[in-house]
């Protein structure tokens, strides 16, 4: 059982690139390809960049949204990148990565929920992380641009989605602006990680083979960084932690769970946790997109302390109701 | 529950074999069953001959991969497509080649109508129609999504093409759309039944669809556990058999449809059905498997596989010969073996 970390996936990694107009999507990409020597890496754009780097693949796909037949938000996935992708990891030349490259007004959920949803997909791929890219003079504004009822703030769906947030453009802003921008992107996303750029240039550790689909990954959630969710804006999109000890009953566990995946799916854009269910030895962790849920005991718990920890980065979550409805699950 | 049959199948004898460079992404048979042709993901098209795996003749590919190859009815020409957005036709009588660029996509499939004038393409989101000059004499574009899959009516007269959103239907000469099948759904791979009175579609969200011709009538056999992407009928349109997951579920079609009926299913397979076949004239079922896997079953309602062999490396294509007494399969490394049934 310990053997599960142990066992090689050798799934070609996708890292899909999202972020605004503007954000340097093409020049954080151009750098990549130039700065990744030896690996083979191939490009799926959705919008024509300019990639110039000659031994890269560089596709072009037209955004295809493929709602399935029960009209589930879950069941949405991009037929393009199905077809595409499909295509790519039959040649020959295999790639060690594939970066898909999305438009500013792209949404995230369907491009992820391909890699859950198709077999063809889901056993030769595997979705790496969704690094949002986000302007740092302007980002600001694209968050509060106020859009008509019932359309999406594409900004904020991208931000909520993401795995890791890069702040580029940092020289056109001072620390101030930078601080308050960085405390507005923690508020909606409290999870992913934010590292800072100049022209696009980050380490490429920072955006590439982050693993953040991995369950094992789940476990490195760090505590102190979900107790920083303050609710800074009257914004609808929001991280809520939940960090309780104890023990959950898996009864009314999966309750729960089944219950608000049914009435909240659709706002729930992400979620991790790692539960200490009554009468399992081992840590149970867990993500999903939307409704789509992936989870399995990992590492024992030993003399740890056994306790919960999740967080739903979601639109329109009430806290209070969140963690009241968690605490019915423990044991005591 | 699934019972382990035990029942020893035997080995199905192997021709030759030809090694291509790459992953095999269409075979076709000429309809003499003298040649056979290739298209291979990394772009190159190969026609062989049937007796021994030779290489008749050397033909242009498709820079970037080649998608499709199909034989028009009299076997003078052969027409292939790739993901550079063109269609080549090579001339087997002149050994002349054309290149015909369609721009605007992938060509992703081609059928040529049953009486032989045209050539169906599908270009992206477009569908061409080509004479047999290779000229493109209709157009239409811009559909809902980037289409599948193509078929003609038995007639010839219309062409249906398949995509997310249904099926659309063209008529050569008409600029109109002339019926439109509309689902709400991905359209992965279509299949005509021989009496030209079914359509059936494989789908995304892991369904088949049946549509009745003209009436429009459908119905849905939903529940596989994966998509829906090899069906195929039976040379009597009565069965229509289904590739998915580790099975081939057979529907019977006869009369009002399958409605009510439960599917035969046909096990054998221990990996996922890649491909699928039935013998032209006769009653046998082929399919192949991701573990390598090709296994034939004497009829659509076999209780066991009749004969197997494994090839090593998953099946990505196969094909009859059209008298129905070899099969050609051609696999994820780029192998392309014939077998004797």
């Amino acid at each position: 059982m310990t053997d599960e970390s142990l066992t090689t996936d050798h799934r070609i990694p996708v890292t899909v690139l999202t972020g605004f107009l503007g954000s340097g999507k093409t020049t954080l990409l151009n750098y990549l390809l130039t700065e990744s020597h030896g690996q083979r890496i191939a490009v799926i754009e959705n919008e024509f960049g300019e990639i110039g780097i000659d031994d890269a693949l560089v596709l072009d796909a037209e955004e295809e949204i493929f709602e399935m037949n029960n009209g589930c938000i879950c069941c949405t996935v991009r037929g393009d990148l199905i077809r595409i992708l499909g295509n790519l990891v039959r040649r020959r030349d295999r790639f060690d990565r594939i970066v898909v490259e999305t438009t500013g007004l792209a949404d995230p959920a369907p491009v992820a929920q391909t890699f859950f949803v198709d077999d063809d997909i889901r056993t030769q791929l595997r979705l790496d992380a969704i690094v949002t890219l986000v302007d740092a003079k302007h980002v600001m504004a694209h968050l509060d641009e106020v859009k008509p009822d019932g359309v999406e703030n594409e900004a904020l769906e991208q931000i909520a989605f993401a795995d890791r947030l890069v702040v580029n453009k940092i020289d056109l802003v001072d620390e101030e602006e930078l601080a308050a921008v960085e405390r507005r992107l923690r508020s909606i996303n409290a999870v992913a990680e934010i590292v800072r750029a100049r022209n696009g240039k980050v380490d490429l550790d920072a955006v590439l083979g982050i693993g953040a689909f991995d369950l094992d990954r789940v476990l490195e959630m760090d505590p102190q960084f979900l107790a920083q969710t303050d609710h800074l804006h009257d914004q609808s999109v929001t991280s809520v932690a939940i960090d309780m000890p104890g023990d959950v009953e898996p009864g009314r566990l999966n309750r729960w769970l089944g219950k608000l995946l049914a009435e909240k799916g659709t706002d729930i854009f992400r979620m991790k946790g790692i539960l200490a269910v009554a009468g399992e030895e081992r840590r149970y962790v867990f993500q999903g997109v939307h409704m789509l849920f992936d989870g399995q005991p990992n590492r024992p718990w030993g003399d740890d302390e056994r306790s919960n920890r999740l967080v739903f980065i979601g639109r329109n979550l009430d806290r209070a109701e969140l963690e009241s409805s968690f605490a019915a699950c423990l044991t005591r | 529950m699934s019972v382990n049959t035990t029942v020893a199948a035997n080995t199905l004898a192997r021709g030759w074999t030809a090694h291509l460079e790459d992953y095999v992404a269409s075979l076709a048979w000429s309809p003499d069953g003298e040649l056979v042709a290739t298209a291979s993901v990394g772009g190159a098209i190969h026609v062989l001959w049937a007796a021994h795996g030779a290489e008749r003749t050397p033909l242009t590919g498709h820079p970037g991969g080649a998608l499709a190859v199909a034989w028009s009815h009299d076997g003078q020409a052969l027409a292939s497509g790739g993901t550079d957005g063109a269609v080549r036709s090579w001339d087997r009588s002149t050994g002349s080649g054309a290149t015909v660029a369609l721009g605007g996509g992938w060509v992703g499939d081609l059928a040529w109508s049953p009486r032989g004038a045209y050539l169906a393409a599908a270009v992206g989101r477009d569908v061409v129609i080509l004479n047999g000059d290779m000229d493109p004499v209709d157009r239409w574009p811009d559909q809902p999504s980037t289409i599948s899959s193509l078929v003609w009516t038995i007639d010839g007269r219309q062409v249906g093409a398949g995509c997310y959103g249904g099926v659309r239907w063209f008529e050569p000469g008409k600029d109109a759309l002339h019926r439109d099948f509309a689902w709400k759904g991905s359209v992965l791979c279509l299949a005509m039944a021989g009496t030209g009175k079914w359509l059936a579609s494989g789908n995304q969200d892991n369904s088949v669809h049946l549509w009745r011709l003209w009436s429009g009538d459908e119905l849905e056999m939903a529940g596989y556990p994966l998509k829906v992407d090899h069906l195929e009928w039976h040379h009597s349109s009565r069965w229509l058999a289904v590739g998915n997951a580790e099975d081939v579920t057979v529907w019977d079609v006869s009369g009002k449809g399958p409605r009510g009926r439960r599917p035969k299913v046909l096990r054998g397979l221990t990996g996922k059905v890649t491909a699928l076949t039935w013998q032209p004239a006769g009653d046998l079922l082929a399919a192949g498997s991701s573990d390598g896997d090709i296994v034939l079953w004497g009829s659509a309602r076999a209780s066991a596989p009749r004969s197997t062999v494994s090839l090593g490396s998953a099946i990505s294509a196969l094909a009859w010969s059209p008298d129905g007494t070899r099969l050609l399969a051609g696999t994820a490394a780029g192998q392309v073996t014939v077998v004797a049934v």
